[in-house]
């Protein structure tokens, strides 16, 4: 079974678990995890699945946010109907955007994306102000308390994530990773690189705005500080330090840095947190690609090697010792 | 009304001038690693840091203080690559590989960020004035004399780098790096070793005009992003790998900055930054791209 499918049942179950308990702060951590574990996941499509980096991925995620909010305060919709909307537009900002930077070098798209995340991050400041926008939901207010709220949550993180592991492997995979691995052999081979890149692009930009609509939904809040570049750089570092190349990895590191949120400031601060964040970066980047479903997967291997070497058995059947031995 | 825009035009020709020295950096180094250097905004913030270090700290007087950025932040630039960026991925044309160092670089400089703001806390800071007084014309139209130093200081270091890429073995292997790799390669050119001089030079020139911003406006822990990006469309502007296209590019940038702000004082950036982008959208080898003689 695949070690990503394992890792996302995992975590539906232990978020089911903490959702019992009525341990109201940790279940605030949590929905911080699962907007951020959607988000990482979202980048990680569009960077393991479709080759482009996108160093701005905070503009689709902020649209999001912005977009419920508004949908919120000015024209009063329902909690479920808003986020829909607010993951359309930010699907659609994010991907006309996306657009747009294909048809630069490789290496200018992620500093391109960059480029409107900050035009973004001025725009906000001056039209929001530093303030931003607090908001709440006067119609459908079902979704009120802390427990509903996690309720709703935990639809997002199932049917979020569990899209984006449909995608990455429907009967599409291959074709993408031929994208990512080498465009030119893709494109010979007769597949529309392009239309693909903008297709994951359009795709992911929808995902990065619902974990960012729910963001918002949960905090009631938004402000400038959602478009800045260390907002980008988090989801990378999640899928980098858990392990890019499916949503396990970006489920895992979200896991691990939305706990480090909260354990590092006690002691330090939020600056050192991001200190720690860059440092792990470049440290499992340089050292241990996979990251750590990379390890966890290995061990595992290495576990059912040796209880195979134990026992002697594949498939319920005494292997003949002697062929073994050769 | 007439008056007004023409000071604000002379602070922008001398801002895109400056800021050119970065873009000339930013794309010196994607001449020879073919890699966008992500951390090259940190530089310039650390550049104006390391000034005010050198003038409040160190007690240097201004222009050693300048010297001491430019030599500190060569050497923490060449640090930073052997330390960080592992020789393999130095130079290459490999996607994968190039996203990997711009994911590098990236952490770093977030990284980095973070730790100014805990030394030096989120306040700004601006470095000293090299020297006092204003140049004033008829009808409110001056400029600071520091202004005009910085300028003069821009100035001689573009004459300089033409110098070491025109006449010095260094700037030779750079120039033949950065028009043909494989060639250069199979004439026994290192590019692994060529890379380190070239990011040094390269954040020198960033943490210069760092430095040379900080002693007119001012800097602190979370600028260097907006900087990044305007020497990211100034060198696309100038075509990537010509010197004097990123100079233009910087006064080009300069001058509808300018207007724009003059015009528009609250969106300037903005829409500024949008309109270059929608012409590199439509042109992407630059508008001078094949125009002006690759230096």
């Amino acid at each position: 079974m695949d070690l990503n499918l394992i890792v996302f049942f995992a975590m539906i179950l232990l978020l089911i678990a903490i959702g019992l308990t009525k341990l109201n702060y940790l279940k605030y951590v949590m929905m911080y995890f699962i907007s951020f574990a959607l988000y990482s996941s979202s980048w990680d499509l569009l960077y393991s699945f479709s080759g482009q980096l996108s160093l701005g991925h905070a503009i689709p995620f902020g649209v999001g946010a912005f977009a419920i909010a508004l949908l919120a305060s000015d024209f009063n919709f329902s909690p479920i109907f808003a986020l829909v909307l607010a993951s359309l537009v930010a699907a659609i900002v994010g991907g006309v955007i996306g657009t747009t930077t294909i048809r630069l070098r490789p290496a200018y798209q992620g500093i391109a994306m960059l480029l409107f995340s900050q035009v973004l991050y001025w725009f906000s400041l001056i039209k929001y102000g530093d303030e931003g926008i607090s908001f709440g939901f006067y119609k459908g207010a079902q979704i009120v308390t802390t427990a509903q709220v996690y309720i709703f949550g935990l639809f997002v993180f199932v049917i979020g994530i569990g899209s984006i592991y449909y995608i990455e492997n429907s009967k599409h995979r291959l074709k993408l990773i031929a994208t990512k691995d080498d465009q030119i052999a893709a494109e010979a081979a007769g597949l529309h690189v392009s239309k693909y890149k903008i297709a994951i692009f359009f795709l992911s930009s929808f995902f990065a705005g619902l974990a960012g609509a729910f963001f918002a939904l949960y905090s009631l809040h938004t402000d400038y500080t959602i478009f800045m570049v260390s907002n980008s750089f988090l989801p990378i570092g999640m899928s980098i330090i858990g392990g890019s190349g499916g949503v396990g990895g970006a489920i895992l590191g979200s896991l691990i840095i939305s706990l480090l949120n909260e354990i590092i400031p006690v002691y330090f601060s939020l600056a050192t947190a991001y200190i720690i964040y860059g440092i792990m970066v470049i440290v499992i980047l340089r050292f241990l690609p996979t990251g750590i479903i990379g390890i966890l997967s290995k061990t595992i291997i290495s576990v059912k090697n040796e209880l195979i070497v134990d026992s002697k058995l594949v498939n319920g059947k005494k292997l003949n010792s002697s062929r073994f031995k050769k | 009304m007439l008056y007004g825009l023409i000071s604000s035009l002379i602070g922008g020709v001398t801002y895109g001038l400056i800021i050119s020295l970065m873009a000339a950096g930013l794309s010196l180094i994607y001449g020879v690693m073919s890699n966008v250097n992500t951390s090259h905004g940190m530089f310039y913030m650390l550049g104006g840091f390391l000034a005010f270090l050198a003038s409040f700290y160190l007690h240097l007087p201004p222009f050693f203080s300048l010297l001491f950025t430019c030599l500190a932040s060569f050497v923490i630039g060449i640090g930073v690559l052997l330390l960080i960026v592992p020789s393999s991925l130095r130079v290459t044309t490999d996607p994968d590989s190039q996203n990997q160092v711009m994911i590098l670089l990236l952490a770093l400089a977030t990284a980095t960020e973070y730790v100014v703001l805990l030394v030096f806390g989120g306040s700004s800071v601006a470095v000293p004035s090299m020297i006092y007084g204003t140049l004033t014309f008829a009808n409110g139209v001056y400029i600071t004399y520091q202004t005009l130093l910085a300028s003069l200081i821009s100035v001689v270091s573009y004459l300089l780098l033409y110098v070491f890429l025109k006449f010095t073995k260094v700037g030779l292997g750079i120039r033949a790096f950065a028009q043909n790799k494989d060639l250069a390669r199979a004439i026994g050119i290192e590019g692994e070793r060529l890379s380190l001089i070239v990011f040094g030079i390269g954040v020198l020139l960033a943490a210069l005009s760092g430095a040379l911003l900080a002693s007119i406006f001012s800097v602190n822990s979370a600028s260097g992003w907006n900087e990044l990006v305007i020497s990211f469309v100034i060198v696309t502007l100038g075509g990537i790998g010509s010197i004097f296209g990123s100079l233009l590019g910087g006064l080009i940038y300069g001058i509808a900055y300018s207007i724009a702000l003059y015009y528009y004082p609250s969106y300037a950036f903005i829409i500024v930054l949008i309109l270059i982008y929608l012409v590199l959208i439509i042109k992407p080898t630059g508008l001078l791209g094949e125009i002006i003689e690759r230096v």
